[in-house]
């Protein structure tokens, strides 16, 4: 696998990176309104930084949410559009566990409690410990379980929930102020591959877990 | 002597609640196209739900797209341009269109081009053998808008008139609803009229004793309900006097659009211009007035990939495209915004 393009849209932040030669360049806004939108000028920036042309992929990895369901399905919407052009491979991962990935990796810890806040009081949450993702959940914040006291808790639903999941989860060293990088999905997509996983060339799609979107008429 | 290269335009459609993909060749006009309604999934809500419209076309564009393609035996490498409706529509469902078309084009390298939904609507005819000529008033009524437009050129328009209220088109569901019609009860309205009686009840004509060529349509719903409420019998009868009144009101502004303009030309587009009693009522209009009227043939009256098509088509091949690598959209856009070809 020679060239990776990595995409992350799904929360308030936007990044990109491109993997080539053993070398990561990336991109990272933080704080800028509709920043999704921009997504293919930054595409631009590291391939233009790198010589190579979206021909050139090898394997498109993207968080496919939970998030933003707009952030989601722009990354999403956009990974498509690429992938067709080129017939590229995708590889698609949950934004909870680029979190949580991210979070062990720059905290140097094993076990991460990620939790995103989903608003209308509910959360986006899962356990990352060691490189395993599990429990991807929709609920609310004072339904997380008991955990045990090695964990950190990561996320955004930790700065808006952080007493209800403190007193949930027994976890008292959080970082709210933790986002997705899409840097961080390259080291996610390699392992996959090393590991012997497949990849994907079926149509990416989001994932919601919010799926009660709407209430039907009373006819 | 080597062939001048046509020009293909893929058009993308994704603002509401249908997901169309059209293909435009320069020589050939119109190669293809394709829609997936989502009427179904919104049936059970009694009205269009933004985010299962957006959820949806996530799961259609591309697949619609690839079979669009494979139905022209073309493939990528040779569209020369793509188009995709930028505005005017729900947000969420218009993201999701631009963000599968702009990035395809930026990864081909190749021209894209948001275009204007209403401009599609009115263009719509040109995909027709018997073509309107510039310049033409345009009447477009769906479940969204109601209005005339002077057309004086591709992308020089003067809206002349628009709905102060409801569409007509969103005036014929929610009349259809309070007969108990279902949603959306439009098209069922219309067949429910042909029984009904046209004398039993007379319905106001809204605003067509004022001067202008504005239109209202919440009163003539409001008139429907009380007449229901009071003869809950004739159902069919109500249903014949609502269209009566909502049609020979969109004739007698078309008429005096044309009067005012000056125009010879007529031309009639949205989900409503598919309603027969409309086109034989403007019919015998344009008839004993002297002008011509032209609509979009049936399929092509509600949202589709084919008039998106066609109107990213007259642009991209001029030249014409989105400079900005920005994947931006605009939910709410006056067509008097945009720029002549």
């Amino acid at each position: 696998m020679k060239n990776i393009l990595a995409i992350d849209t799904c929360t308030e932040v936007c990044s990109v990176s491109l993997y080539s030669q053993s070398n990561k360049t990336s991109r990272y806004l933080k704080d800028v309104p509709k920043s999704s939108g921009l997504i293919l000028p930054l595409c631009d920036e590291v391939l233009d930084e790198t010589g190579l042309n979206v021909s050139d992929i090898d394997l498109i990895v993207y968080t496919k949410g939970p998030g933003a369901f707009t952030g989601v399905r722009m990354c999403v919407s956009v990974v498509q559009g690429m992938s067709l052009a080129f017939d590229i491979p995708t590889l698609g991962i949950s934004t909870l566990e680029l979190v949580g990935y991210g979070a062990s990796k720059k905290y140097q810890v094993n076990k991460v409690a990620v939790v995103l806040d989903a608003r209308m009081n509910e959360v986006y949450w899962g356990l990352y410990n060691q490189g395993v993702f599990t429990n991807e959940t929709l609920s609310k914040p004072n339904e997380l379980p008991q955990l045990d006291s090695d964990h950190i808790g990561v996320g955004t639903g930790w700065g808006a929930y952080e007493q209800e999941l403190t007193d949930a989860t027994g976890v008292d060293t959080c970082h709210a102020d933790f986002y997705p990088k899409a840097e961080n999905l390259i080291d996610l997509a390699l392992a996959h591959i090393k590991s012997g996983g497949s990849l994907d060339g079926n149509l990416p799609l989001p994932t919601y877990l919010r799926n009660n979107v709407a209430k039907k008429s009373l006819k | 002597m080597t062939p001048i290269k046509p020009f293909i335009t893929l058009g993308v459609e994704s603002s509401c609640d249908e997901t169309g993909i059209g293909l435009y060749h320069s020589e050939k006009g119109l190669i293809g196209h394709q829609l997936f309604s989502q009427v179904e999934i919104h049936s059970e809500y009694g009205g269009v739900v933004p985010e299962l419209a957006s959820r949806d076309h996530i799961q259609r564009a591309l697949p619609l797209i690839k079979a669009v393609l494979a139905d022209a035996h073309l493939t990528l490498r040779d569209i020369s341009g793509i188009a995709y409706t930028a505005g005017p529509g729900l947000a969420g469902a218009l993201l999701v269109g631009s963000a599968v078309a702009k990035s395809l084009a930026w990864s081909l390298k190749i021209p894209s081009l948001g275009v204007h939904h209403m401009e599609g609507h009115l263009l719509a005819p040109l995909l027709e053998k018997e073509v309107p000529s510039f310049p033409f008033v345009a009447l477009l009524v769906s479940g969204g808008h109601t209005m005339l437009i002077d057309v004086k050129a591709i992308g020089e328009y003067e809206i002349l008139g628009e709905s102060l209220d409801d569409a007509v088109g969103e005036a014929f569901d929610k009349t259809a609803k309070i007969l108990g019609l279902g949603y959306p009860g439009g098209p069922a309205l219309a067949q429910l009229a042909q029984q009904g009686s046209p004398d039993a009840f007379k319905f106001p004509r809204p605003m067509i004793d004022r001067p202008g060529l504005d239109f209202s349509f919440s009163g003539l719903k409001t008139f429907a309900r009380n007449t229901f409420a009071k003869h809950p019998g004739q159902k069919a009868d109500i249903a014949k006097a609502f269209e009566v009144a909502a049609t020979s009101t969109l004739m007698i502004k078309c008429r005096r659009a044309l009067e005012q303009t000056k125009r010879t030309t007529l031309v009639v587009a949205g989900g409503v211009s598919a309603n027969l009693s409309l086109r034989q009522e403007l019919d015998a209009m344009g008839l004993k007035h002297g002008a011509q009227v032209f609509y979009p043939r049936q399929e092509f009256c509600t949202d589709n990939g084919a008039m998106i098509a066609l109107a990213g088509h007259f642009r991209l091949s001029k030249g014409q495209s989105t400079a900005s690598g920005e994947i931006a959209i605009q939910p709410r856009w006056s067509l008097e915004e945009l720029e002549p070809v």
